[in-house]
């Protein structure tokens, strides 16, 4: 009889544990989606730098500015605004040109997710070792509040590009 | 009484004073729509906004709208000043009142404050439902750089369009055209449908196309080449000991040209015939170099011929052998295709007798003339070619003009032969006779397809310089002694008539008869360029081309200090459409190429 007891006890906290669990498994679950906007600029393998042989005459180089939104925040055209740093070794319009379209703001319509920036590099000779010989293309902002500039993550890579004539 | 009524006029004039006063609406002289959309906003059932096109000259409003369910909207617009806008007679306000718009709509806009109305018909067309490009074009109207409209031949994601060297690299003006409800924005910048933009062709040109209401959109990039010209190329020199005389031709496996030519190297005494090829980058003796027998006397005329899988044969005048032809077939080395000394008398070899591979047999063949007096075969033309076995020779007449009686009128002087769609034809010269042109059966009979053409004034034709070629249609170039050129005929061979091509290259014609100049042409097979080769007063040979471009008149290459030429010049293109020219300095081979410049797109 005894015996029997425990047994029925130990069905009880059994099935109360297997109710328990049920009714844990049963709270309601909150999925989580990624959604955050993010802006970017790269190469088309990625990179975030590319060296410019100063030999080459009339390179045209590409690059691209990449925006992630969802149709939350693409409902309508996103301006990237950037900034355009040459180093003191370079001279626009001698070293470089750039497209006309590049050099300023680039507007996304719905549906487009990336646009060129596109450099022609001239052949003027070695640069000056001394001087910066570089050509940054910075994003500074978007007509997105909550778009981030460069991938998320601490370090907002892909923020800026730099080209390096050598 | 007289006072009350006094002081109600002193009152009714003060107001109708101040009411004078009050400032008048001034008239803008304008009646017009500026703009009317159907927004999404105001109107659920559009996904989008519909902007309508407006037409000021046509006075109407176009609505490119999607397939829907209702008719009724709130139309925004704006007007000029103190415009009032009805529909069905009802005022209507921008962006509040809720109206039937259908095709056929009509919207009546009156002022105010003047008598100008105007009323504008409304056309709803349904939307195309895509987005894209319709056209794209630089407009010679646009840009003084063209001499003609360029636009892509097909419009697609990615477009190429070549323009000539003053337009490359430049900003040009750029035309593009969409379907309904289309946006376009040429490198990010928004153009009307119809419109025309600045853009620096230095770059790609990205192209944009977007329907919101179809809720689609299109990406084109259109990239600005540089029409290609032709340009000539210094491949190299090329010598062995000294030479003396040679011939070119393309080997039709390797594409690359081979050379049979007369050499002595350092002390030999009499002068031998060797093949060279070039390799492409230089140039390497085929087999044994000086490869006939002349332990007695030289050997002279040497020609190459090619089967159509590259079996190569040369031939030569073998001195050893009393002048007559010797044949060499090219296997490891040069070995002899038949006996030394093939016809049965001496050969003529003061003119240019064609060697080659009959295409329908794949057998050595020349044509040829005898020189030995009181034979049937002297100073006419006759035909040999190897069976596999042994050689066999045949007089040929009744399609030629027979040698007369002083042995001079009719003489053979020589021809030139050209493959056709795998048909073999000569063009032939005849002592104080016209030209004649003969398709040449397997057997080496002929069959007139030209018989004794005299060109212009010309007493004759002249064997100098004359050569055939073909390109999908067959070329002659000859000599028109009555107008002192070199004149390049087309043949028409069911017609069987020549016809003069482009202009003559002017040439002196000696007293005995002969063309001083030497001159040399060939016909790309990739286009209609023609390209010849001549020399001028001091020997310096110049390159000349004809195409559509410069409307098949000559016009002249820039080479850079060509060596001075020596003999005969030879132009031959190769089946990708490069041209190999040869001709001989004091010593040696100098071999040229003419071909594309080196294509630069911006990429």
């Amino acid at each position: 009889m005894i015996k029997w007891n425990k047994m029925m006890s130990t069905n009880r906290i059994l099935v109360f544990l297997t109710l328990a669990a049920v009714l844990c498994g049963c709270r309601k679950h909150t999925e989580v989606f990624f959604d955050t906007p993010f802006v970017r600029i790269e190469d088309f393998n990625g990179a975030s730098t590319m060296d410019i042989d100063h030999k080459l005459d009339n390179l045209l180089s590409e690059i691209q500015i990449v925006v992630s939104a969802s149709g939350n925040y693409f409902t309508a055209p996103i301006v990237v605004d950037y900034d355009i740093i040459p180093g003191d070794g370079l001279k626009e319009g001698v070293d470089y040109k750039l497209q006309q379209s590049s050099a300023r703001s680039l507007t996304f319509s719905p549906g487009t997710y990336r646009l060129p920036i596109r450099v022609i590099w001239y052949n003027t000779g070695k640069p000056d070792a001394s001087k910066n010989n570089t050509l940054t293309f910075r994003i500074t902002g978007t007509s997105v509040p909550e778009m981030l500039l460069g991938l998320p993550g601490p370090d907002a890579k892909k923020k800026e590009f730099v080209f390096t004539k050598k | 009484m007289k006072r009350f009524v006094l002081s109600a006029a002193c009152i009714i004039a003060a107001l109708s004073f101040l009411a004078s006063c009050q400032p008048k609406e001034t008239p803008d002289g304008k009646c017009e729509i500026q703009s009317f959309v159907l927004t999404s906003g105001l109107n659920s059932a559009l996904t989008a906004d519909v902007n309508g096109i407006i037409d000021a000259t046509a006075k109407t409003i176009t609505l490119y709208l999607p397939a829907l369910n209702t008719s009724t909207f709130i139309p925004t617009f704006t007007v000029t000043d103190h415009d009032v806008v009805k529909i069905g007679g009802a005022v209507i306000t921008s962006a509040e009142t809720s109206v039937a718009i259908t095709d056929g709509t009509k919207v009546s806009v009156s002022d105010e404050v003047s008598a100008l109305n105007v009323e504008y018909t409304i056309a709803v067309e349904e939307n195309d439902g895509a987005a894209a490009l319709s056209s794209v074009v630089f407009k010679a109207a646009d840009n003084s750089q063209l001499l003609g409209d360029v636009a892509p031949e097909v419009i697609e994601p990615q477009m190429l369009v070549r323009v000539p060297a003053a337009a490359f690299r430049q900003e040009l003006v750029l035309t593009v055209a969409a379907g309904k409800n289309d946006a376009i924005k040429v490198n990010n910048t928004a153009v009307e449908s119809g419109a025309s933009i600045k853009v620096d062709t230095s770059f790609p040109i990205d192209i944009t196309v977007t329907d919101d209401i179809a809720g689609q959109n299109a990406s084109y990039v259109l990239k600005v080449g540089k029409v290609l010209g032709y340009v000539v190329t210094k491949l190299g020199s090329y010598t062995e000991g000294s030479i003396s005389d040679f011939t070119m031709e393309l080997n039709p496996v390797d594409n690359l040209p081979y050379f049979a030519y007369i050499r002595k190297v350092g002390d030999e005494k009499n002068n031998n015939i060797s093949v060279a090829r070039w390799t492409g980058s230089g140039f390497t003796v085929l087999g044994t170099s000086g490869f006939a027998d002349v332990s007695s006397r030289s050997a002279s005329r040497p020609k190459i011929a090619f089967a159509q899988d590259g079996t190569t044969y040369a031939f030569y005048i073998g001195g050893d052998v009393a002048s007559k032809p010797t044949v060499k077939r090219f296997d490891s080395d040069w070995t002899l295709v038949g006996t030394a000394g093939i016809t049965e008398h001496n050969n003529n070899s003061s003119f240019n007798y064609p060697f080659f591979v009959h295409p329908a047999n794949s057998r050595p063949s020349f044509f040829w003339c005898g020189n030995t007096k009181k034979q049937a075969d002297y100073r006419t033309m006759s035909f040999s070619q190897f069976s596999g076995d042994s050689w066999t020779s045949t007089l040929i007449t009744g399609v030629i003009p027979a040698l007369g009686s002083d042995n001079s009128n009719g003489m053979y002087y020589g021809s030139s032969a050209a493959v056709l769609n795998g048909k073999l034809y000569i063009a032939s010269s005849f002592n104080q006779h016209g030209y004649y042109i003969h398709e040449v059966g397997a057997d080496g009979s002929l069959t007139t397809i030209v018989e004794n053409f005299v060109p212009g004034n010309s007493p004759h034709g002249l064997p100098s310089n004359l050569k055939l070629a073909s390109n999908g249609e067959l070329y002659l170039l000859a000599a028109d002694r009555g107008a002192s050129v070199m004149q390049l005929y087309t043949v028409d061979i069911a017609g069987k008539t020549l016809t003069a091509f482009g202009n003559g290259i002017p040439v002196t014609i000696s007293a005995k008869g002969d063309v001083d100049e030497h001159v040399s042409f060939s016909v790309s097979p990739a286009d209609l360029l023609v390209v010849s080769v001549y020399d001028t007063a001091d020997g310096i040979p110049e390159f000349a081309y004809m195409t559509p471009d410069t409307g098949y008149q000559w016009a002249k290459f820039t080479v850079d200090a060509p060596v001075a030429a020596k003999s005969a010049y030879t132009a031959l293109f190769d089946k990708d459409g490069k041209c190999y020219v040869a001709y001989q300095s004091a010593d040696a081979i100098e071999l040229y190429s003419i071909g594309l410049e080196a294509d630069v797109i911006p990429e």
